[in-house]
């Protein structure tokens, strides 16, 4: 086995990709799977590829930014924001939903696709797990500055309390609390039960004995024999089977925030299942930003292939199709509703001063995505990669034109207004992207950003093509 | 260590229907005439009501039809054992579409009796039915369904040749050119059965829209598919004719699917009501009034339980998934649950006095003797035509290799 010294990550020559057939490159055994991955962790900081702390630096500069606007927020108030009557929520809950949507794809990737088994998962579950947690992080933010007096956030929580005081059961906005922190905290053991049988394996190769006693601590005591392997996977296979509702409830219950209310573009049915395929959609996108620059940093085009890759495209090209479907059967129904305020919403969506955003809104989430149907696209990873920013800002505007075009004209013409986001608002939400970015670069600074001992499956797999997963794990 | 193409060196058995199936043919295509000639007598006794029943029993039936094209294009996209090795239950479901037509043509005769759109004084009465005019009126309404079934049997009948075709020559590159071909087609199929519910039956109530309504009917139709695709399957595999083709492993995937689709109907249908209630906005909530007034209540609570509390606990049990006679149980239930659950969504608009029911042909829950002719009429001569197509070729494609392998563990 090799020793950290002389695993360098910048210096080594670059790894070709396997391919759309492949979801591992050759060469591969055990412990080189361990090596590659486990030491990218243990690579000496002066070995540290430069574009790791260009990154880093800008993403603390904007973490700096987002406490500024903190601390602007909480000393002069809410008044900082754009928001107004009519348009009381602004971007707090655009950023709030958009960080959700965000954080679906690492559950599903590891839950969902897990009980599907589909093997291109292995390589990026622990990345979305973790960036998903991220997100999570920072959608949390946005509800609590949003309160105005964010040091009482816990009234909304229903505890007994001598003001006699509880929280509206009848409120979707109540219903979210409870459905955000459930999924904060599966996901969270989720990753971190993924984590266990790695965080032993850093610590059996870890170069220092501080290291060793650190990665020791966490991996609770792993010693890989039999008996932990067998319960590892029963508690694996019953935490997917917890998280799979949840991929779906959360942003279920985002959609009704909107969808309970009668405000027309916002009530309507097909919220649902189009907000949680947009979530999906949103997520792929930005495990797609995310994977794409760091498999070719840390020279991981073997671990990370054209498959992964390809896989998550079309995943993309799905859910964003459903997206598709949602639009459609909205502007269809606002049109055959005969309600003359559905039908004027949707007019002003278009035609109001706000159909700029719409207009782009198509352009990012529908009719350029398209081109994901066509295999070289899918195959031209710069192209993929441009995409899937396009889509995030694509998502990012539906959540835009959802929230402002449908509050910014409601019924009254008299209680007309517009909506101008302010700096701060800006600055708020440029700092999560910030905060999570820099969050992002910490996670494979310290932690092995791709499941080893997954990985290590995939090369018995290769090995023994025959063997399928056990029964207990069907 | 074994061969990589061991499985594809054992032929897949031609098999075929057996003679039990002709008997349930015989059986099933005398229920149909027999329910054909009441439904003549129904037609001239009480024409209203009989085309209401008809409408209804026009849902159930070509449900199968249109869930067996939707589930052959969506399993020829995403891939999977399951769908190579059930290909031939679907799309003998897919041919039955000619028959499904032929049912819609029928229905023309009636529009009057179930539409409120077709009658000048309603839309001059309504804001709703005047908006809708120039969507819903008669000239575009057949234009519409017929776009609709030529789409439809396009898709199908183009798959339907490349299968025959991979059965005669083996070519291997069919394989991904169905893949590329059905991609495009679910994509249009969802859209086109969407609205050929909102034109079948949304379109029959006065008031009522909801965005999410085509999805929610097209999902229970894709579960009732999955329903009646394991009980054939099961049905035509007694005695292991399949030599272990058709096993446990298989019955799972298709048993999960059944699962999945149980939970996917119940999330739509629920989310439709959790939105629909509260708002408590009266062109809407009209829809839900009707369908919980007297005894439909007790119905709603039926569907409630029998389409997702008692599915869903029975299959989460692996060993049910597994056992093909305890799935069948699930199967032959989910099929019975959602005749009710269609009866339920269709119906009230007719049976019940409301302004999104102008048509109605009573003031509270009733069964008419003329909802047994049209239901027994259509499902005999469907079922009759659905086994015939099953019969001409051979219940396994012969020459893909991803049909599911046989298994040592039989069935038992």
């Amino acid at each position: 086995m090799a020793t950290p010294e002389n695993l360098k990550v910048s210096e080594l020559p670059e790894i070709p990709d396997p391919g759309a057939d492949e979801i591992l490159g050759p060469g591969h055994n055990y412990a080189t799977v361990t090596e590659r991955i486990g030491g990218i962790v243990y690579t000496p900081w002066k070995r540290w590829p430069g574009k790791w702390w260009i990154g880093a630096i800008i993403s603390f500069i904007f973490v700096n930014l987002l406490m500024t606007a903190m601390y602007v927020l909480f000393f002069r108030g809410i008044g900082t924001w754009g928001v107004n009557i009519p348009i009381g929520w602004g971007f707090a809950i655009i950023n709030f939903v958009w960080w959700i949507g965000i954080g679906h794809a690492g559950t599903l990737i590891s839950a969902i696709l897990f009980l599907l088994r589909q093997d291109w998962r292995t390589s990026i579950n622990r990345f979305s797990e973790a960036m998903t947690l991220f997100a999570v992080a920072c959608a949390g933010m946005f509800p609590i500055l949003h309160l105005g007096r964010p040091w009482l956030a816990y009234w909304l929580f229903p505890y007994p309390n001598s003001m006699w005081l509880w929280p509206q059961p009848r409120s979707p906005l109540e219903w979210d609390v409870f459905a955000v922190s459930t999924y904060g905290t599966v996901s969270l053991v989720f990753w971190y039960c993924g984590l266990i049988p790695d965080l032993a394996s850093m610590r059996d190769m870890a170069p220092h004995p501080w290291q060793q006693r650190i990665y020791g601590i966490l991996s609770l005591g792993w010693r890989g024999s039999a008996i932990h392997w067998h319960r590892y996977q029963k508690a694996y296979l019953l935490l997917a089977g917890l998280s799979t509702p949840l991929v779906l409830s959360v942003h279920t219950i985002v959609s009704f925030d909107f969808a309970i209310s009668i405000i027309p573009g916002w009530h309507t049915t097909i919220f649902p299942p189009y907000f949680v395929a947009g979530a999906i959609y949103s997520g792929f996108a930005m495990v797609l930003t995310l994977i794409i620059p760091l498999r070719s940093w840390y020279n991981m085009r073997d671990l990370i292939t054209l498959r992964h890759i390809d896989a998550a495209a079309k995943f993309m090209l799905g859910t964003g199709l459903i997206v598709a479907y949602g639009y459609s059967m909205e502007a269809f129904m606002s049109w055959y509703s005969g309600d003359p305020y559905e039908k004027f919403m949707y007019w002003n969506r278009i035609t109001g001063p706000y159909g700029f955003t719409y207009v782009l809104l198509i352009l990012c989430n529908i009719a350029l995505p398209q081109s994901l149907w066509s295999r070289r696209v899918r195959h031209n990873i710069g192209l993929v990669w441009v995409l899937s920013l396009i889509v995030n800002v694509g998502m990012w505007l539906e959540r835009f034109v959802i929230v402002v075009t449908s509050l910014h004209r409601d019924f009254l013409p008299s209680s007309w207004g517009i909506y101008i986001p302010t700096k701060w608002d800006w600055a708020t939400y440029t700092g999560t992207l910030g905060f999570f970015m820099l969050l992002i670069f910490l996670f494979v600074r310290l932690l092995p950003s791709i499941s080893i001992f997954e990985v290590r499956e995939v090369v018995h797999h290769i090995a023994h093509p025959r063997e399928v997963y056990t029964e207990k794990q069907l | 260590m074994s061969d990589h193409n061991h499985d594809e060196l054992i032929p897949v058995p031609d098999i075929r229907l057996g003679p039990k199936a002709t008997s349930v043919e015989r059986v099933s295509g005398v229920i149909g005439a027999l329910g054909l000639l009441l439904c003549v007598a129904a037609y001239f006794a009480n024409r209203q009501e009989f085309f209401q029943s008809y409408l209804f029993a026009f849902i159930y039936w070509s449900g199968f039809a249109i869930g067996g094209i939707g589930v052959l294009l969506m399993g020829n996209t995403v891939g999977g054992i399951w769908c190579v090795t059930s290909r031939r239950f679907l799309e003998a479901k897919m041919r039955t579409l000619p028959i499904v037509f032929l049912f819609f043509l029928v229905l023309l005769l009636g529009l009057k009796d179930i539409y409120p759109w077709t009658h000048p004084d309603l839309v001059a009465h309504s804001p709703y039915l005047h908006q809708r005019q120039p969507y819903l009126n008669v000239p575009f309404f057949i234009a519409r369904i017929v776009l609709y079934f030529a789409i439809w049997l396009f898709w199908g009948m183009r798959l339907y040749r490349m299968s025959d075709r991979q059965d005669a020559t083996g070519d291997p590159t069919l394989r991904e050119r169905m893949r590329a071909f059905s991609a495009p087609g679910l994509l249009i199929f969802v859209l086109t059965a969407t609205f050929a519910y909102f034109d079948w039956i949304l379109s029959a109530d006065a008031q009522y829209y909801s965005t999410v309504y085509g999805a929610m009917i097209l999902i229970g139709d894709v579960l009732q598919t999955f329903a009646l695709t394991i009980l054939v399957m099961v049905l035509a595999s007694r005695g292991d004719r399949f030599g272990g083709r058709i096993n446990y492993s298989v019955l799972h995937d298709l048993g999960n699917l059944m699962f999945a689709f149980t939970i996917f109907w119940t999330y739509l249908t629920a989310s439709q009501l959790i939105i629909t209630w509260p708002a408590n906005l009266p062109q809407e909530l009209q829809w839900y009034l009707d369908r919980v007034h007297g005894f439909w209540k007790w119905m709603a609570a039926f569907v409630a339980l029998t389409m997702f509390a008692i599915p869903f606990l029975a299959l989460l049990s692996q060993a049910r998934k597994r056992d093909p006679q305890r799935l069948i149980r699930v199967a032959i239930w989910l099929l019975v649950a959602r005749l009710v659950d269609i009866f339920w969504i269709v119906m009230p608009t007719f049976r019940d006095l409301s302004p999104s029911a102008p048509l109605a042909t009573s003031k509270g829950f009733t069964i008419y003797w003329t909802d047994f002719a049209a239901f027994f009429g259509l499902g005999g001569i469907w079922i009759y035509v659905y086994l015939r197509q099953l019969r001409r070729r051979p219940l396994l494609p012969l020459r893909d290799p991803r049909v599911s392998p046989p298994m040592p563990e039989v069935l038992a």
